[in-house]
């Protein structure tokens, strides 16, 4: 028989039944619907998370930081001696408890720094492309003659954050971008309220003092405070004389009767009190900047961009990464203590992981978020492989339901098969014709399935664009559906399979009726 | 279609036994041994249960004797693997039933079509094919009724156009006319003969009816109990 006609009586035989037909196809338009569905989401949403991490360099970042854990050498050997008899847990509890508590005290550096040095050799690993440092610093700012202290933040090149922050101007357009953006606050606070004069403001210069106020004030003026709180405030003339003391103490000490070794003493005591009164002898460094654009206050809930600088979304200014580098290092000490954290970034994704490693071998620490992404995935794909699964399973009820409507139609049509075998018919024919018909069934539910599952995503995008928070990371403009060709070809196919092993035992068994007893059946 | 080499049926102590354990045992046929020319058209009475449709279900191949030997021309159909049978019973038999077992579901044309579609013959052939045969019964105008909208003599002409539709070597009818009034009866079974007479295939008739049983046949066997009890020439 041909299989044109196969199909024909097929057909046939379903139109002879339609609500038994509607039934069994309907059972397996669900698991179809549901398996095509399942697969189309978790493969859909997976893409649009890695898509939103792509937009950006996001998964090719790597973050670097400092390691801070301490090394044993730069402790005196006694202090690390754990006492008493516990387990080798607890142990090393402790000592972690004494370094810290000994550091602390002793001024032990952190051991692995991020120093200028250390970026370079990370720059030097392959498929490093570049790497670029994050720092803060505070400033005296003045524009026109009004000075604040500042917190300044740096901002890599095509920092999405920022660009949607920009009211005026642009943000930077490269690593070391030498104009400053600055916060519309402190733009407010210089004067620039109306929204024409913060237009206005573009262009104009800043100046950056190294020095604030509160490194050569901060000493003096928690004690001018402390006094006015107690309602005994000193006068104009006081605090003067108050500044002139700290200014001459050192010198002042000199004259005091007091041998070499109480001098020091001393000199180490104020010191120790007021840290910052010895920046006071520090040069103030000052630079001069041009506005270059205007950022609104950031959206605290809105988390700030993988590989960003979190102070970015509430600094008063920001700079380019390699101004505030540059300005960093000019700090005392700066060089060798090193950066808080640097952002690399390889060539490609696939790269991430190698180039981590290295830089784990460097002592620091890093934190990249490809495989946060990829266990993200996994997870998304676990959960459409679970849906999947109860899928399958509606398949597989939906199957039973095909063998049943089978032997019911094997059983309905027996003396059919009788004259079928009659007039010639083989063994191979009757089954095939049984076969057709499940697998028709199957086919034509799977068509439906598929067709429904095609046309659910556009109300189903929408549902999850409803349910999806406003500020969320996810694209709302995409779709969360993938209809791979694999798919379009592959779940007819085996639903068509499946369809056709549930058909099989009986058209076996109508396969294997005797004629003779068929043409008899009533 | 024709096989050149077709020289009629030849039976050779053919037995057919019916159920396993021997106090059911039925000898529906008993060492029946018989031949018939190619072209011959042969009646063959009995009493109900002689065995009469058991003889024909060996000889249409839906059935394989117990033991004995049944040769259709050249080839020994006893022997034949199941799909060769199949293969026997679509090309070189053609067979009729008292009920005619037409397909309720199916047109006049579409249960002719049948062995056509199972031989994998295409559309427009077997229906060129299937509308001639049926013409040649006379139910031209027909074409398109399902049996249901069809007389009882009108059914069985399109079984007769079914049976001969593939050429057959051998026609086999199993009390043809048993549901039919005796007129109608008469034109069935000379329509039946005269459309075998063309194709020059063995004709083997089961009826009770010794008149019809003189109009289409030329020898007349009588069975009983399984066995040939008279075998002549009218
Ligand atoms: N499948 C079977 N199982 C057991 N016995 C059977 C079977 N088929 C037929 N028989 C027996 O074989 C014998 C011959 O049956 P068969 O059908 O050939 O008779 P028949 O001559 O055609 O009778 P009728 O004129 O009533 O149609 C009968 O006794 C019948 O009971
Ligand atoms: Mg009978």
């Amino acid at each position: 028989m041909r299989r044109v006609d196969l199909v024909e009586f097929a057909i046939e035989s379903m139109r002879k039944h339609p609500s038994r037909s509607i039934l069994s196809v309907s059972g397996v338009v669900a698991g179809t619907f549901a398996l095509s569905l399942s697969i189309a989401i978790g493969l859909g949403i997976e893409r649009a998370v890695v898509e939103r991490f792509r937009r950006d360099d996001t998964l090719r970042k790597i973050q670097v930081y400092d390691n801070d854990a301490f090394k044993d050498e730069d402790f005196p050997p006694d202090v690390l001696k754990v006492e008493g008899k516990m387990s080798e847990a607890k142990r090393k509890r402790i000592l972690k408890g004494i370094r810290r508590d000994y550091s602390s005290e002793s001024m032990i550096r952190r051991h692995i720094a991020l120093t200028p040095e250390m970026l370079e050799r990370i720059a030097r690993i392959p498929r490093v492309r570049s790497i670029y440092p994050h720092t803060s610093n505070r400033f005296r700012a003045s524009l026109g003659g009004i000075e604040f202290d500042v917190d300044a933040a740096s901002v890599a090149p095509g920092d999405r954050e920022i660009k949607e922050r920009l009211v005026a101007g642009k943000a930077f357009d490269t690593l070391a971008d030498p104009g400053v953006v600055v916060h519309e606050y402190l733009l407010y606070r210089w004067g620039f309220r109306g929204d024409d004069e913060v237009k206005k403001a573009i262009g104009a210069k800043i100046i950056l003092h190294s020095k604030t106020k509160r490194d050569e004030n901060h000493f003096v003026i928690s004690f001018l405070d402390d006094l006015k709180r107690k309602g005994k405030p000193l006068g104009a003339l006081e605090e003067a004389t108050l500044y002139s003391l700290i200014a001459r103490s050192p010198s002042l000490f000199e004259e005091l009767k007091l041998t070499t070794a109480e001098r020091s003493l001393l000199k180490m005591l104020i010191e120790h009190f007021t840290p910052r009164v010895a920046r006071t002898l520090e040069k103030d460094r000052v630079v001069e900047l041009t506005i270059k654009g205007v950022v609104m206050e950031g959206d605290e809930n809105q988390r700030s961009s993988w590989g960003s600088n979190f102070q970015a979304s509430y600094a008063d200014i920001l700079l380019s990464v390699g101004k505030s580098a540059e300005l960093f290092l000019q700090k005392d000490g700066a060089r060798s203590e090193g950066f808080g954290s640097a952002v690399a970034i390889v060539d490609r994704e696939e790269d991430v992981e190698a180039v981590a490693k290295e830089i784990e071998k460097l002592g620091l620490f890093k934190f990249s978020l490809a495989k946060v992404i990829e266990e993200l995935r996994t997870t998304i794909l676990l959960i459409a492989i679970g849906i999947g699964l109860i899928a399958l399973g509606m398949l597989f009820v939906a199957c039973i339901g095909i063998a049943n409507t089978m032997i019911m139609s094997v059983l309905q049509r027996t003396r059919e098969i009788g004259i079928l075998k009659a007039v010639g018919a083989s063994d191979r024919d009757v089954r095939r014709l049984f076969l057709f018909e499940g697998g028709t069934i199957g086919f034509i539910g799977a068509a439906i399935g598929l067709s429904l599952s095609l046309l659910a995503e556009a109300p189903g995008n929408a549902i999850i664009r409803m349910v999806t928070p406003r500020n969320s990371d996810l694209p709302l403009d995409a779709t969360y559906f993938t209809y791979p060709v694999w798919m379009l070809i592959g779940v007819p196919a085996l639903v068509t399979t499946i369809a056709l092993v549930a058909a099989y035992i009986p058209a076996v068994r109508a396969s294997r009726m005797d004629p003779v007893q068929s043409l008899r059946y009533e | 279609m024709i096989d050149s080499s077709f020289s009629g049926v030849r039976l050779i102590e053919v037995e057919k036994t019916y159920g396993e354990i021997d106090s059911e045992r039925v000898v529906a046929l008993n060492r029946v041994s018989l031949s018939f020319r190619e072209g011959e058209r042969i009646s063959i009475e009995g009493k109900s249960g002689s065995g009469k449709s058991t003889l024909l279900n060996l000889l249409g191949g839906l059935d394989r004797p117990t033991s004995g030997r049944i040769e259709v021309g050249d080839r020994a159909i006893d022997r034949l693997k199941p799909d060769e049978l199949a293969r026997y019973r679509l090309e070189k038999v053609g067979m009729i039933f008292q009920s005619y077992n037409l397909i309720p579901s199916r047109t006049a044309i579409q249960n002719v079509e049948l062995p056509l579609i199972v031989a994998g013959v295409c559309k427009n052939d077997r229906r060129e094919r299937a509308v001639k045969a049926l013409e040649k019964v006379g139910l031209e105008k027909r074409l398109n009724h399902r049996p249901a909208q069809l007389s009882g003599g009108e059914s069985q002409r399109v079984a007769i156009a079914r049976a001969l539709v593939n050429d057959p070597r051998v026609v086999l009818a199993d009390e043809p006319t048993g549901n039919l009034d005796s007129a109608t009866a008469r034109a069935v079974v000379e329509m039946l003969v005269e459309q075998v007479a063309a194709s020059r295939a063995c004709l083997i008739v089961v009826t009770h009816d010794r008149d019809l049983a003189r109009r289409c046949a030329e020898r007349l066997i009588r069975i009983e109990d399984g066995s040939i009890i008279e075998d002549y020439f009218i």
